[in-house]
């Protein structure tokens, strides 16, 4: 019997066993302290030696497990999504290219090998966006490259700075680099915001989202947008008690308020859902910036667990609902299905840290912690409306899609009938439901000691009841409704279109850019450079040639002037 | 000599190929496309306008300000953006009609570009200023703040009462 294995199962059985046994490792290596470092020489000239290493410590090994876990699962899920696809191999191998990439910047010890990683996640998460060959895809591969690329731009400049110290492992360094050091951090800091869509990086997350659901269920929820974050978790003893700390803390805890802000104003399902990964990640970032590394790299995994599942059931909702994804034509799905729904629902609780789901063990800890700390309190206040407005654009997209009226065409074809899609659910479904409890009882068998008053444990309680209710109550509507919201329009599309910013870094920097550069293409590539280049030596040497070309037809004419001349010239010489 | 000549054949074999370009000329221009100078009589401004398919009316010539446009007209600038994305345009996927002609900077405002000509809701500058005032008071608070940051009490406050000595606030020796 020949067995016929596709390449959408082989890759998801390669995968999930890769994050079992990373899985099995990290988990030995969490409990041993051990960190392996495994060298290859490249090449030795004299005294130097060219080393490429692979460092397997915990943090590495855990990391990997979830991203080849995730990415198994999303690689599984595609072989249906992408099944109409004509290119769909393209697709599978662009994802595998992706996962190359960040296993390699997940597993290097020094900055040079972690660019390769960077600059390789770069580049394929833009092959992967603009996927679809249109010009919405286009536009936000060239928003998302050119964005990543100053971010390239930064790790380069602080390789730069790092040659001086001789090497660039920040495994030795990292606890070395006082307040002198102050421009490496900065450069660090802006690659980090960068690739993790900070202020003022942020307009190419939403906009990605015009990539297939598959690639944002892996790269723009769980693998890429954490690289930054993963960057700084590495760098997070060179932070500690500078002023870099204090800038990444309310560039983070801004872009976590202005996120969860934006969240609550759009309709697009995709954005909403971008949007709260973004918030996600100015949680981790600020809580890093806090100083609380390990805290951080729980959220990034635990956040990876139920955004990629959040993301899934996005996408079966929106195959279902015949490539739709405003959130105003959906509704009732959990009458039609139930087992999507049912995924989305536990993913959601998880995101707004519901007891005991995922997302409560580190989010909690999060807050917590954060509020137990000497906190300033503009990030206090960012946290704490930030975890309301979380809840807040949650069950406003509980009541949207899930709960509220049915607002489709009659004939539908809303069901759960794609096994391939619902069982590559099933597992990070699972995850999103037991990985936290998992996670925190494995990185924190001594656990955090939290001493907060009555009111400040309360709060985060508190603001997630409010915002919850806010949420589902407020986007309840009907026609005869006057829409308060139409008097203060300037607001709300203030609030709503990210405080402007992605206009702002893209409408009078493009336009100069362009402008600048027409003019100098004018002025020296069409002007200049062909005059003294292309066309103005094909004119000169066309002149020299037809010069010569006559005179070698005319040559015997040429050749007795030149005789005559020449004998002249001798005779003068020798008398 | 004979590396050149053997990668020279080399090359060859392989140009056959899709999206392959071993070599470019630079013979892609040529002189019927350059514009004519610019014109000062209203003769010479009808021939222009007849040339590049307009009304003498609507023909304006580029500002001769030495960059060599000549008697190109000076059209308006309308992204393809901005352009109606439901007339059927010969070329839908430029939004541009058979012949129409093109601005100076047209592949700086295709679809895949600048849209130059959108209708903001707010300018500029106001959407400069309410970004700015958000991030200044913000920022400008938060740093402010930085000297005077929040240290929660961890035990109950000590209050005075009758015959109960908390401490006797002695200066230390």
């Amino acid at each position: 019997m020949i067995w016929k294995i596709s390449m959408h199962e082989i890759s998801m059985l390669t995968l999930v066993s890769g994050s079992v046994l990373c899985g099995i490792a990290g988990i030995k290596k969490v409990s041993t302290g051990v960190m392996d470092v495994i060298e290859w020489e490249l090449f030795n000239l004299v005294s130097s030696s060219i080393v490429f290493t692979v460092i397997l410590d915990w943090v590495s090994l855990l990391f990997m497990s979830f991203v080849f876990l995730i990415s198994g699962s999303v690689l599984f899920y595609s072989g249906s999504y992408m099944a109409e696809d004509k290119t769909s191999n393209r697709f599978m191998y662009l994802v595998l290219a992706f996962v190359l990439s960040m296993s390699l910047m997940v597993l290097s010890p020094n900055l040079i090998s972690i660019l390769l990683g960077w600059d390789g996640l770069g580049l394929v998460s833009y092959a992967l966006v603009i996927y679809y060959s249109n010009e919405k895809s286009a536009n936000a591969g060239m928003l998302t490259i050119l964005s990543n690329r100053v971010g390239d731009v930064a790790i380069l400049l602080s390789i730069g700075l790092m040659s001086s110290l001789g090497s660039w492992n920040f495994f030795f360094y990292s606890y070395y680099l006082n307040e002198e050091w102050v421009l490496l951090k900065v450069f660090l800091m802006i690659s980090a915001m960068t690739k993790s869509a900070q202020i003022p990086f942020s307009a190419w997350l939403p906009a990605a989202m015009a990539a297939p659901t598959p690639v944002s269920a892996l790269v723009h929820s769980s693998t890429l947008v954490t690289a930054g974050v993963y960057l700084m978790i590495r760098f997070s003893a060179a932070l500690e008690g500078s002023l870099v700390q204090s800038w990444l803390l309310i560039i983070s805890c801004l872009t976590m308020f202005m996120a969860g802000l934006g969240a609550n104003f759009e309709y697009d399902l995709k954005k909403i859902i971008a949007l709260s990964t973004l918030s996600q990640l100015g949680v981790m970032l600020s809580i890093l910036s806090l100083g609380y590394a390990d805290l951080a790299f729980f959220h990034l995994l635990s956040h990876a667990l139920f955004k990629a599942l959040l993301f899934m059931c996005a996408g079966v909702v929106i195959h279902s609902v015949g490539g739709y994804q405003d959130i105003r034509f959906m509704g009732n799905l959990v009458k039609f299905m139930p087992l999507t729904v049912s995924y989305m629902t536990i993913s959601n609780l998880a995101l707004c840290g519901f007891p005991f789901m995922a997302g409560f063990y580190s989010k909690d800890m999060i807050l917590e912690v954060a509020f137990m700390s000497s906190i300033n309190f503009i990030a206090l206040m960012l946290y704490i409306m930030a975890t309301g407005l979380t809840v807040m654009y949650t069950m406003r997209l509980i009541f949207y899609s899930i709960s509220g009226e049915y607002n489709l065409g009659s004939i539908n074809n809303l069901s759960d009938e794609d096994y391939m899609m619902t069982n590559s659910m099933s597992g990070l479904g699972l995850g999103a439901i037991l990985g936290g409890a998992c996670l925190g009882w494995m990185l924190f068998p001594e656990c955090y000691m939290i001493c907060l008053s009555f009111i400040m444990k309360m709060m985060v309680i508190m603001v997630s009841v409010l915002g919850g209710l806010i949420g589902y109550t407020l986007n309840m509507m009907s026609v005869n409704f006057t829409l308060k919201s139409l008097s203060n329009y300037s607001l709300i599309v203030f609030m709503g279109s990210m405080w402007f910013m992605p206009a702002l870094s893209t409408l009078k920097l493009s336009e100069k850019s362009l402008s600048s550069g027409s003019y100098v293409e004018k002025v020296l590539d069409k002007g200049w450079f062909e005059f003294y280049g292309g066309q103005g030596l094909n004119y000169m040497f066309s002149n020299l040639f037809y010069m010569l070309n006559s005179m070698h037809l005319n040559s015997v004419k040429i050749f007795l002037k030149v005789a005559v001349i020449t004998m002249i010239v001798f005779m003068v010489a020798v008398l | 000599m004979a590396r050149l000549v053997s990668l020279v054949e080399r090359s060859r074999r392989i140009s056959g190929l899709p999206g392959v370009l071993i070599s470019r000329s630079a013979g892609n221009w040529n002189k019927d496309w350059k514009p004519g100078p610019y014109p000062v009589t209203p003769e010479e401004k009808a021939a222009a306008a007849r040339k590049y398919g307009l009304r003498p009316d609507e023909y304006k010539p580029t500002p001769d300000d030495g960059i060599g446009a000549g008697d190109y007209p000076d059209l308006p600038l309308v992204s393809a953006e901005s352009r109606d994305p439901y007339y059927p345009w010969d070329h839908p996927e430029h939004r541009r009609d058979f012949m129409e002609p093109i601005h100076t900077d047209y592949d700086m405002y295709g679809l895949d570009r600048y849209n130059a000509s959108q209708k903001l809701r707010f300018s500029v500058n106001q959407m400069f200023m309410a970004f700015m005032g958000v991030m200044t008071f913000f920022v400008g608070t938060f740093f402010l703040m930085e000297s005077r940051k929040i240290h929660w009490p961890l035990l109950p406050k000590q209050y005075p009462g009758d015959g109960k000595v908390h401490y006797t606030f002695e200066k230390p020796e």
